[in-house]
């Protein structure tokens, strides 16, 4: 199995009352709410912490895009992807990913991506998500019967114009190109492997991860036993269309607190637990989907269950109410998977059995959980658990992972910064 | 209901209402301009017999419609359903808002109705003035009932995509509390009944907002405000003083970009004005087209 350290970089410092006084925590959440020295300290503390996460063994550390929004503060993955590439050696730098729908052309994607992996030694995974409808419907203004069609034809266009000899005319129906022919070009050949992450719903997407051969991460923050039906049915469609059952094709997200004890992790992880479940997803359903968003092949699967358990034809759309949840539902729905080493080993255990996954992207800072206790879970979780998984599906072979493409595998290195090239010390006045 | 076969390779179902008037070569405004003496004669005027052609709103339309019915006393009436709300895929080659002028003409030109008076109520308003703006000379008279379409700042057109269905009902009738109100609320909560047929009715409504966001989303702007100067028909304005989807000051924007209009603005009446006003609504158009 991989292990994966994921950021979502929420922003730490939304006041109690949040809820109450704010209708939402993405698209219009109050500007004012935002202080910018707050967020120096948060991207920094957040940055130390990926690059201990690389230091203590973990395969990939991942960064994410999400605008307009408290929730997550990476409107530009790419650019903590940079810093991550020059602060580490080791961990494969997993940016899951960039919304191809919301760049203009999405051979910026290709340019920037190439440049990722280049600066980085070959460690790239490049993610295409399609972008929640709060960040591509609402804050970027893509309407949502387009949204997906433009999406796949930008992926299509970036993966061509990393592969392709020459430079190419791309007469796409979203973008129209003369000359394709970004510089610099990923160092990984063909090119960086492709992760999508999704939201377990879209039967499309199963079916063009399969066609495409590109993993398929469940992005999910409710547990994975409410997963299992979601997966199944990936499973089942990867079945239907005769490809393996490797389960390194797959990846899924799961919180997780170490501890002695039960009542020891109540302590340390139920208020950024409850951080996060009360705030950091706290959104106006209106924001949640929009007519569209989702084709009418899915809706069509989704909506006899929805009908039958929401009591409102609200659901059909996909609209999510965000109710106040406590840290009961959070543990028993394994929310948070929470408690001693062993009990986390076993129900990690579970959860890669029952949904076939090998890349488990885990989430051990969350909601507003300071920097000292999120170093004791990632150490904790890197000695203590990860140890005793990593043998799992040790029989397959995963063919999702970045390969260096170094020809002699001797990656460079960035000079100390007090070097006699100059370093951060001041420039003298002559 | 009838279904059309388009050149374009669309199909389109269109809704008839009334039979006052012979269909077919008979109401061909073209034979009545060209025979110019029968035209000029006011007391035989071929302009009472012209079809209204109505552009629905987003809440789409069928042959129980009220408001048409009662309107089709006055005219023959057809009322073409919007591409898109029968099957997403056929606005794959739709990409603009001229595109889709020139689709309602495939319809119209396949109706082989060649002169009319046009309506339209919100979404389909928008689209009314588009095809008035794209083809001046066929529109005889143009009624647009609360048309989206412009923008004003001072009153955004309230982002419809981003408001849950069962919300929807505060914001479409001019009195919250009134019983089409209420009926509305109910029905968008309404899950009693065939499974299968609520999954349908409910994918009908999604494609609906689908189509209408593709030519309203982010912004219901597609430069109508460049084109407007072309309607040559004499336009009336209608707007509930009291609509809170798009506000009735918009009726002063329409009317400055227009060259020949006048403005109706009905007293406590909201969006679904032609549900709530009905018999004002009818009688203003009547008024205006004949």
């Amino acid at each position: 199995m991989k292990f994966h350290w994921f950021h979502l970089m929420s922003y730490p410092d939304l006041p109690d009352d949040f809820r109450e006084k704010n209708r939402s925590v993405w698209v219009d959440v109050d500007p004012n709410l935002y202080d910018p020295e707050v967020g120096h300290h948060a991207y920094n503390e957040y940055l130390d912490e990926l690059e201990y996460a690389g230091q203590m063994g973990f395969d990939g550390i991942c960064v994410n895009e999400h605008h307009q929004n408290a929730y997550g503060l990476m409107p530009s993955p790419n650019l903590m992807a940079a810093t991550l590439a020059r602060r580490t050696t080791e961990p494969k730098i997993v940016v899951m990913g960039n919304s191809v729908a919301l760049y203009n052309p999405p051979t910026r994607i290709a340019e920037e991506f190439a440049m990722l992996d280049c600066l980085s030694g070959g460690r790239l995974v490049a993610g295409f998500p399609v972008g929640t409808p709060m960040d591509t419907i609402f804050s970027y203004g893509e309407p949502p019967a387009t949204l997906r069609e433009k999406y796949r034809e930008g992926v299509e266009l970036i993966l061509r114009a990393w592969q392709e000899p020459e430079p190419f005319a791309f007469n796409g129906k979203y973008t129209q190109l003369r000359y394709v022919n970004p510089w610099p070009r990923p160092l990984q050949k063909p090119h960086p492997p492709v992760w999508i992450p999704g939201g377990g719903a879209s039967v499309e997407t199963w079916r063009w991860c399969g066609e495409h051969n590109f993993l398929y991460a469940y992005l999910s923050y409710f547990g994975y036993e409410a997963a299992v039906k979601s997966m199944d049915a990936y499973w089942e469609t990867m079945a239907e269309m005769n490809i393996d059952q490797n389960p390194y094709r797959a990846g899924f997200l799961q919180f997780v607190g170490v501890a002695d004890t039960d009542a020891e992790a109540e302590k340390l992880y139920a208020e950024p637990a409850l951080y996060f479940y009360n705030r950091c997803l706290h959104w106006y359903p209106g924001f949640t989907s929009a007519a569209g968003y989702m084709s009418v092949e899915s809706m069509r699967k989704g909506i006899k269950s929805q009908v039958a358990q929401a009591g409102s034809a609200l659901s059909s759309i996909g609209q999510v109410t965000s109710t106040e949840t406590s840290w009961k539902e959070i543990v028993d729905k394994s929310y948070v998977i929470c408690g001693s080493p062993d009990t986390v080993v076993e129900r990690l255990e579970d959860l890669a059995t029952r949904l076939n996954v090998g890349h488990l992207m885990l989430l051990l800072q969350f909601g507003n959980m300071g920097k000292e206790l999120t170093m004791q879970n990632t150490h904790r979780f890197a000695t203590e658990v990860m140890p005793k998984l990593r043998d799992k599906f040790g029989d397959h072979v995963d063919h999702w992972w970045p390969s260096s493409g170094l020809a002699n595998e001797k990656t460079a290195q960035p000079a100390p910064i007090n070097s006699e090239l100059g370093g951060n010390s001041q420039p003298t006045p002559d | 209901m009838e279904e059309l076969n388009l050149p374009s390779g669309r199909s389109a179902k269109v809704f008839t209402f009334g039979d006052n008037t012979a269909v077919g070569d008979n109401i061909k405004g073209d034979n009545a301009r060209q025979d110019n003496d029968n035209y000029n004669d006011s007391d035989n005027c071929n302009d009472n017999n012209l079809p209204l052609v109505f552009f629905h709103s987003a809440g789409g339309v069928d042959e129980n419609d009220p408001f048409l019915n009662q309107l089709a006393a006055s005219f023959k009436i057809y009322a073409p359903v919007a591409p898109g709300f029968s099957d997403l895929e056929e606005l794959d080659d739709l990409v603009s808002v001229s595109d889709v002028a020139l689709h309602y003409d495939d319809i119209l030109e396949a109706l082989n109705i060649a002169e009319f008076h046009l309506a339209g109520h919100s979404f389909g308003g928008m689209f009314a003035a588009e095809y008035a703006a794209h083809y001046p000379k066929k529109v005889k008279t143009l009624s647009l009932i609360a048309p989206v379409g412009l923008w004003n700042d001072d009153y955004p057109v309230l982002d419809i995509f981003a408001t849950p269905p069962l919300e929807l009902g505060q914001y479409l009738f001019g009195d919250p509390d009134s019983e089409l109100a209420q009926a509305f609320s109910s029905l968008a909560s309404d899950i009693s009944g065939n499974e299968e047929e609520i999954v349908e009715s409910i994918i009908q409504t999604v494609q609906g907002l689908v189509t209408a966001g593709k030519y309203m989303m982010p912004i219901p702007d597609r430069g109508l405000n460049r084109r407007l100067y072309r309607v040559i028909a004499p336009t009336l304005l209608i707007w509930g003083e009291r609509d809170q989807i798009v506000s009735a000051n918009y009726a002063k924007d329409f009317a400055k970009l227009l060259r020949d209009s006048k403005e109706l603005i009905v007293k406590g009446g909201g969006h679904m004005i032609t549900l709530e006003f009905t018999d004002k609504l009818v009688e203003a158009i009547t008024k205006h087209a004949k």
